[in-house]
């Protein structure tokens, strides 16, 4: 007869991931028997909300579905859009929002990489008690993520839900003295962005390779943010209006956010997804310096999502920098729009990985439908698989307490943003 | 001379603009602060973390921020940066001014002199502007305490303090 040892944890809030859920794991005879990421808040129906509405009003509606990357949804909104309208926005135009996309990627992975991921690395329960004892590591962060939201500031107006962006261009070009400014300030901090990858690839990692499938955009010169097609290590390589061929959303009874899967298998996309298929798309300086402290690429071990962030805050830095060095005043700060019916595609590479919209607009310009796929919800599956080897390679005999932090820390590499795919967690252990 | 700042944090939306609003009234009808040469008057839109920059250097900081404690809206509170319940960060969507307050701390950059001044907002429907008439003699006293209370330190030959101290 079997003994039958049943123990019930049930823990409040998992700590520094966006939003609000729940992860549920029961244990029985020493395997996971169910393991299911709950995410229960209300779906957010913002792709019904632009229903109706006209398409110059969709970037500042998209900006609002998230605080942390509302770059990302005008982003992936204006290319989609503009595609339907045979809108040509132009060199500056496109220049400007690369720099703009810049500081989104500065300001979220300097955040994450130091208020919510280090302390993982550096054995601290929040950042705030990590901030005693490696203060200066904090304060780099800080003032990163000051210069990131400076830098969406610039174009945007603000930094939180940003104004700045319509479709064709920008309401307003800065002026060249404030550019200027800017710029000196990023290529003030390019040393530190450097000390920062440094710093990150010095941080020892959980020896933990697994087997996934990395999905991010491939540009034919640069380093993907607004522009590519889609590609992936298990050999995709398809313009991104093929999305729906090869990525199918369901439903889990469990969750309000819709899971994805990549022809039928889960996959990862974000920064490490991103350097693992773009490392020759670096700029020289970041690569050398990647290859010479970084992880070997392509990596399997999530737990380099971190040094991915800083090579890319790096990056972005470099990037900004070079893009505002020759800012010229242009003649207009937009193109002009005129309405018309038609299917259009946006995909983009918001801080955690792909955001893909479409949109169909009726002979007025006005949102018939809107399809919205950002990349947490891409992500799902993957954390979950992630999560039932990870804890099963940990070993599923450890206290709860144990099991919890190390699930924590599990999702915390994929920086889940469950306000974008609706919210996050709480843990609850059965065994049996 | 390390400056004063008198700082309302919020958003442009509904009642979380109280504390922008505030501040401005204060200003407009205080002479004590408008004779204050000192004193820089902000707005801040949701700063998160980087309300810790708007703090540094600054002998005095007062922020005024929308509340939700439960009491009659328009009531002026001061509240204690210690009790402040802060959410661990949560998430990042979620680091406040308690939680900015709190790394601050930890970083030892808390300005020597801080005041945060709540404004109850109650369930969110009432007016900014309503708001504001019944709490702006309160919030005015508030602040102008705070202000003669650094002024009468300084004057009094304590030196200032490093915000480290």
């Amino acid at each position: 007869m079997t003994k039958t040892r049943e123990v019930s944890v049930n823990v409040p809030v998992l700590a520094r991931v966006e939003g609000e859920g729940a992860l549920e794991l029961v244990v029985a005879g020493g395997r996971i028997e169910t393991l299911k990421l709950r995410i229960f808040e209300a779906p957010r129906l913002f792709e019904k909300f632009l229903e109706g509405r006209g398409f110059a009003e969709v970037p500042d509606m998209v900006a609002r579905i998230c605080g942390i990357c509302p770059v990302a949804y005008q982003m992936s909104a204006v290319n989609a859009i503009e595609g339907i309208l045979g809108v040509e926005p132009g060199p500056w135009v496109q220049a400007m929002r690369r720099v703009l996309y810049c500081g989104e990627w500065i300001q979220s992975h300097a955040l994450h990489v130091h208020l919510l991921a280090a302390p993982d690395f550096l054995g601290y329960e929040s950042a705030i008690a990590m901030a005693r004892d490696h203060p200066d590591a904090v304060r780099r962060g800080m003032r990163l993520q000051a210069l990131g939201n400076a830098v969406i500031t610039l174009l945007g107006a603000r930094s939180v839900h940003p104004v700045g962006v319509r479709v064709g261009g920008f309401h307003r070009a800065p002026p060249p003295e404030e550019v200027a400014a800017l710029r000196a300030r990023l290529e003030a901090a390019i040393p530190e962005a450097e000390a920062l990858v440094r710093w990150a690839s010095g941080l020892g990692v959980p020896d933990d390779a697994q087997s996934f499938t990395s999905v991010a955009l491939r540009h034919p010169e640069e380093y993907p943010m607004s522009a590519g097609r889609l590609s992936s290590s298990a050999g995709h390589d398809v313009p991104i209006e093929r999305f729906e061929r090869h990525v199918a959303e369901h439903q889990v009874a469990h969750s309000t956010a819709l899971h994805s899967l990549l022809d039928g298998e889960p996959y990862l996309v974000g920064p490490l997804a991103r350097l693992n298929l773009n490392r020759d798309r670096l700029p020289g300086p970041v690569r050398d310096l990647a290859d010479e402290v970084g992880p070997p690429l392509p990596s399997r071990n999530m737990f380099h999502s971190l040094v991915a962030r800083t090579v890319e805050i790096l990056l972005a830095v470099r990037e900004a920098a070079r893009l505002l060095a020759d800012y010229r005043l242009p003649r207009a700060a937009f193109a002009k729009a005129r309405p018309r019916a038609g299917v259009g595609f946006g995909c983009t590479e918001a801080p955690r990985g792909i955001l893909w919209h479409r949109y169909e607009l009726d002979a007025g310009g006005r949102v018939v439908s809107a399809r919205i796929v950002p990349p947490t919800s891409q992500n799902q599956a993957r954390i979950e698989a992630d999560l039932r080897r990870s804890l099963e390679a940990f070993g599923l005999d450890r206290g709860a307490a144990e099991l919890r932090a190390r699930a924590e820390r599990v999702i915390r590499n994929y920086d889940p943003c469950i306000s974008c795919a609706t919210h996050f967690l709480r843990v609850r252990v059965r065994r049996r | 001379m390390r400056p004063w700042r008198l700082i309302g944090v919020g958003s442009p939306l509904g009642v979380d603009a109280v504390g922008w609003h505030a501040v401005e009234a204060v200003r407009q009808a205080s002479p004590v602060l408008r004779g204050c040469e000192r004193l820089e008057v902000l707005v801040l839109d949701r700063p998160g973390a980087a309300l810790i920059e708007a703090l540094r250097g600054a002998e005095l900081v007062v922020l005024v921020d929308a509340m939700r404690a439960g009491g009659p809206p328009a009531q002026v509170r001061r509240l204690s940066p210690d009790t402040l319940a802060t959410g661990a960060f949560t998430s990042s969507h979620g680091i406040g001014v308690a939680e900015a307050l709190a790394l601050a701390r930890a970083l030892g950059e808390l300005p020597p002199r801080l005041a945060v001044l709540g404004i109850e907002v109650g369930d969110g429907t009432a007016e900014v502007g309503r708001l504001l008439a019944t709490a702006g003699h309160a919030l005015r006293a508030e602040v102008e305490a705070e202000i003669e209370a650094c002024a009468a330190a300084l004057e009094a030959g304590r030196p200032e303090r490093p915000p480290d101290d």
